[in-house]
């Protein structure tokens, strides 16, 4: 307020104040002059009474009101300060006061929708919890870990939402010693594995427990793949190697001088190397159409060619064996977009598996039909089949069940083969009735010119 | 403030509820799963956490008792109480049947078993299911739910009918794998006991939620004896 405005109203207030007492005190003095003192007296005390109400008693009950109306966080216009007194002063002060607030509530909402969509984004299940075990946070992830609406899973126990009796102890343990928890749990028999660590916290907004899932069940399916792979890749160099040195210990022992045992041997030994040699260029070529590497020459053709082209390769095979071999085209199938070479490639090695295990007298049975946007073609065998559990594995590198262990080949032609389908955007699967046979699929999208 | 410890007291209670019913589900699948591994140290292990199931039932049974004592619960809650009184023994029974299935694969000891586990491991899981769910309608007190469980018991039922021809016929062509064949009798009744435990945790909640007695098991049989089902009427245990 400027110092003029100030020299006014401390002026008004001594004026009429002063005007008001001297008109009581000439009255007291000399009650005759009543006639002209009540008036100036009156209007002295009336001015005075009309400039307290306008200066003071109206801005403060309009901010009275407006402090008393005012919700927390909610924008509201500002009151007018109309004059420049004190009063108006503290109005002033208070909106600004009122501003401030706001600014700062609406920053911490913007945290808060940070925050609140950082945690609903985040890919691990965090559960929050207060003292007693109350839900007061649940994200996302924990909702789809759980199968859970997340909405309705706040105010219900931890308990009563994860339903385990493993989580439920570590959560009794971390109350117990206030200090974190962790462990991996198996849910639902080995379908989850489950990283769950459980940490207390103590805040100003209170006390409480956050529990933090992480889903192991991919990094552990992956682990056992890689554990399996070193494994199997060691097995199948190190038999041939062990042969190969038997081989050169034998000739080192004395056969060199033998002439015709001499030469039994070096074949034996050019056999193993032959064979490291396939297995190692096979890896190879695996990891090239792995990593895109290798060049499909995809060009329109239909099926015929590519799977009488596989029977011819293989005509020997299977006459050696004795095996019926139906083949069941359609005279007219729409045309796809293939790699000649590639293609036969892979039914060379499905049909050779099927011939491989089906006993003597067997039938194998190569068909294909056209459906809505894909050809199937099905490689039919009664052979031995596949154990359900092995079945989701059977496409994995060097992944052979017990009994195709003992027989030939690397244990790469179906890794291959996936790899070679997928790369011309079809799929592979197979299904299997353990002693009665298997049934493998190529699925190859029908080509549209 | 007393209702305040009553009501805190109550979802303690019912939070232990559930979790017994948990470690008994698991104990339940594990008991079969080690069967099928035959592992006999965790056969031994399961044994011996059986004690932690017995623990927990104590105290629920000790806490739903001071409850009463103390609170003089109203019928609603009265009747929450009762029925966790009974699916706390009902599941404390199921912990003794995954037991019960933990020492069979100790006295079939060394030898190889007659035939790969199938069936049985498959009725395990489907109890296992049952009574996950019937946890499930407890804690969110679910009618409907609690309704449809029992009916999963006719599955369970068929599949200890087909264990029970199938081991009952080897076991007639080969006498000698009797012993072995009737301990896996055991283990299968064990299971099929199981379910039937689960359609009685069914029949509290629908009466915990309603105040209704229900009888849930139509083809109740605790002595099963068929070679072929339709040969002998279902008996009546009456509960």
């Amino acid at each position: 307020m400027d110092k003029k405005n100030r020299w006014l109203s401390l002026f008004c207030f001594v004026f009429f104040g002063t005007m008001g007492l001297l008109g009581l005190i000439v009255w007291g003095n000399n009650p005759a002059a009543l006639w002209w003192v009540l008036p100036v007296t009156a209007v002295s005390f009336l001015t005075l009474g009309w400039y307290t109400q306008q200066r003071i008693i109206r801005p403060i009950r309009r901010l009275a009101e407006a402090i008393e109306t005012a919700a927390p966080g909610e924008q509201k216009a500002p009151i007018l300060a109309t004059t420049r007194s004190d009063a108006d002063r503290l109005i002033r002060s208070f909106n600004q006061w009122q501003r401030n607030q706001n600014d700062r509530i609406s920053l911490l909402g913007d945290e808060r929708q940070l925050l609140f969509t950082v945690f609903s984004q985040m890919s691990d299940a965090v559960i929050v919890t207060n003292r007693a075990g109350h839900v007061t946070i649940f994200n996302t992830a924990a909702a789809h870990l759980f199968d859970l609406d997340a909405e309705e899973a706040v105010g219900r126990t931890l308990t009563e939402l994860l339903l385990h009796h493993e989580i439920i102890d570590l959560w009794h343990r971390c109350t117990d010693q206030q200090t974190e928890q962790a462990t991996i749990v198996d849910v639902r028999d080995g379908g989850l594995f489950l990283q769950v660590n459980i940490m207390p916290f103590a805040g100003d907004g209170g006390d409480g427990y956050i529990v933090i899932i992480s889903d192991l069940t991919t990094v552990r399916r992956l682990e056992t793949v890689r554990r399996d792979f070193i494994s199997n890749v060691s097995h199948e160099l190190k038999t041939p190697l062990a042969a190969l040195s038997a081989v050169v210990e034998t000739l080192q022992d004395g056969a060199l001088d033998d002439r015709p045992i001499a030469e039994k041997f070096l074949n034996r030994a050019a056999n193993e190397v032959d064979t490291m040699t396939q297995m190692v260029s096979e890896l190879l070529e695996l990891a090239r159409i792995e990593s895109g590497r290798v060049p499909l020459r995809l060009t329109p053709t239909t099926l015929h060619p590519i799977a009488h082209a596989t029977i011819d390769h293989l005509q020997s095979f299977y006459k050696r064996k004795n095996l019926h071999l139906d083949v069941v085209l359609p005279p007219h199938l729409p045309p796809i977009l293939a790699d000649h070479a590639r293609l036969q490639q892979v039914l060379v090695n499905l049909c050779h598996n099927a011939f491989k295990f089906t006993p003597e007298n067997g039938t194998v049975t190569v068909s294909a039909e056209a459906q809505a946007e894909h050809i199937i073609v099905k490689i039919a065998d009664t052979g031995i089949g596949i154990a359900t559990d092995d079945l989701p594995r059977i496409f994995e590198r060097f992944y052979k069940i017990d009994r195709a262990r003992n027989s030939s080949g690397t244990g790469l032609g179906l890794a291959i083969a996936k790899h070679l389908i997928q790369a011309h955007n079809g799929d592979i699967w197979a299904e299997s009735v353990e002693g009665k046979g298997s049934t493998f699929f190529i699925s190859l999208p029908i080509y549209k010119a | 403030m007393a209702r305040q410890v009553f009501t805190q007291e109550m979802q303690r209670l019912q939070d232990e509820v559930l979790a017994l019913g948990s470690t008994v589900e698991y104990a339940l699948g594990d008991a079969v799963r080690i069967l099928k591994q035959r592992d006999f140290e965790e056969s031994r292990r399961l044994m011996a956490n059986d004690w932690q199931i017995n623990v927990r039932y104590h105290d629920i049974e000790q806490g739903c008792m001071e409850l009463i004592a103390t609170q003089q619960p109203t019928a609603g809650d009265l009747r929450v109480i009762a029925a966790m009184i009974r699916i706390a023994t009902e599941l404390e029974r199921i912990g003794d049947y995954a037991k019960g299935i933990a020492k069979i694969n100790l006295l079939i000891g060394d030898e190889k078993l007659l035939k790969p586990l199938v069936d049985i491991p498959q009725m395990a899981t489907k109890t296992q299911g049952m009574l996950h769910r019937s946890l499930l309608a407890f804690s969110r007190k679910d009618l409907a739910l609690a309704r449809t469980i029992p009916d999963q018991d006719d599955e369970i039922d068929d599949l200890y009918n087909q264990v029970y021809r199938e081991l009952f016929t080897y076991m007639l062509a080969h006498p000698e794998t009797i012993e072995q064949g009737n301990y896996l009798l055991w283990a299968a009744h064990n299971i099929e006991r199981a379910a039937d435990r689960v359609t009685n945790i069914c029949e509290r909640v629908i009466y915990m939620i309603t105040g209704q007695i229900v009888e849930l098991d139509q083809s109740s049989d605790e002595l099963r004896v068929p070679i072929s089902p339709s040969e002998v009427e279902p008996v009546d245990r009456g509960s």
